[in-house]
């Protein structure tokens, strides 16, 4: 009995290694993604489903379709919910893993996120005990009210504040090498080995070009600060910021092109 | 006369005696555990370890399935990383390559930090996808009304 005992104390200490491999696993962006896109064919699936069982009720009138286009409103509403929440997890997982995100607009957006998930959720659980269609329907429009006020622009700005983090992430690493190249070019100067003049003048285009897609992302800033709480331009809004963005984004690719020409010029012999 | 009466003896098929020396003893075994072992198997005393090995049985059973779906979950959750490769090497060399009149500074190492750093930030704002729209909100409906 004492050998037995001692042979399932072995294997247990086999097993529990397994699961604590098993624990160590993150939640990653890829992982809320892919739990988002599941959920959206769900959703997909089961809003075909309601409208059919929309269209038979508006057609008999019965109420057998009616209880089935009752169950079929369910199905997707809750579905659509799960949309929305498992959407905003995947925004809040991309807005914790971008390093240019500052600390006080990742807090405020996290923050929000986190409250339209409690609430999408509270209102998912409490969708089963709506006791008829015309239950379900108020629901719906409490649900589009909740979307339509905090939650869509929420999303358009938590997007928004991550492609400014990688901006920002972008010039900070960009702004440290021109800081770099400065050291250098006035080490070689004092030096006297080398002619800088041409170096110099390169940097300052370098600069401008910085300057120009500083200028760029805080006029993308500022537009998606102001962005107006109406579904309907959210949209054509969201598309102007991401121009300023692209903009600003290219100024940057050219800043990188000069400085790569500069570290050839500092590489080359007079 | 009869010589085969004479000498009785002579024909007298030999007779050959049984062995006397002793067969090497076999190792003796614990009359208690030999015993247990008869019993068990033929059955008499099943009752008592039948529990224990039922247990035993079904335990293992148990760790198998279980270790057949963690093996499962865990090829799931595989996400293949690249193998790391040093960047410097191979940038320094075909960056020298370019270069037909070098300077003193072409070797300088402060200048190469600089150019890894440069290419590094180079490839990452061409690989960024800064648009992603995969992420835009979801096209989701509440329009309805009967």
């Amino acid at each position: 009995m004492k050998k037995v005992i001692v042979l399932l104390l072995l294997l247990l200490l086999i097993v529990f290694p397994v699961k604590s491999t098993l624990a160590q696993d993150d939640f990653t962006f890829e992982k809320a993604y892919a739990d988002y896109v599941h959920n959206y064919d769900i959703y997909v699936k089961a809003r075909s489903d309601f409208e059919l069982a929309r269209l038979n009720y508006l057609g008999d009138k019965t109420l057998a379709s009616k209880s089935k286009a009752q169950d079929a409103m369910l199905t997707m509403m809750q579905a659509r919910d799960e949309v929305v929440i498992t959407h905003l997890t995947a925004l809040r997982k991309k807005l914790t893993d971008t390093s240019g995100v500052s600390g006080g607009d990742k807090d405020q957006y996290l923050s929000q996120i986190d409250s339209d998930v409690s609430w999408f959720r509270t209102h998912k659980d409490g969708l089963s005990n709506a006791g008829s269609l015309e239950n379900l329907v108020d629901e719906s429009a409490n649900a589009k009210a909740k979307f339509e006020e905090t939650t869509l622009i929420l999303m358009y700005k938590s997007l928004g504040t991550i492609q400014i983090g990688k901006i920002d992430s972008f010039t900070d690493r960009l702004q440290k090498i021109v800081s770099d190249i400065n050291s250098k070019v006035s080490e070689i100067r004092q030096a006297g080995d080398k002619s800088t003049t041409r170096i110099e003048r390169w940097l300052i285009d370098t600069s401008a070009r910085i300057t120009r897609s500083g200028q760029k992302k805080d006029e993308a800033k500022k537009l998606l600060a102001t962005m107006e709480n109406d579904p309907d331009s959210l949209g054509d809004d969201y598309n102007d910021f991401q121009g300023l963005v692209i903009e600003s984004n290219q100024f940057l690719k050219e800043a990188v092109s000069y400085i790569k020409e500069i570290i050839k010029e500092v590489k080359t012999a007079d | 006369m009869d010589t085969q009466n004479q000498n009785p003896q002579t024909n007298q098929t030999p007779v050959i005696q049984p062995e006397t020396q002793d067969i090497p003893m076999q190792p003796q075994v614990n009359p208690g555990l030999k015993e247990r072992v008869v019993a068990l198997l033929k059955g008499a005393n099943l009752g008592k370890y039948k529990l224990v090995f039922i247990g035993v049985g079904v335990f293992f059973l148990i760790l198998i399935v279980f270790g057949v779906v963690l093996s499962l979950l865990n090829r799931q959750r595989v996400v293949s990383r690249p193998t790391p490769t040093p960047e410097g090497t191979s940038f320094q060399s075909t960056s020298m390559e370019e270069i037909k009149n070098p300077s003193k500074y072409a070797t300088d190492p402060a200048v190469l930090k600089i150019q890894a750093d440069v290419e590094a930030l180079d490839k990452d704002l061409n690989a960024v996808d800064l648009k992603e729209n995969f992420l835009r909100p979801p096209d989701i409906k509440f329009d309805e009304s009967f």
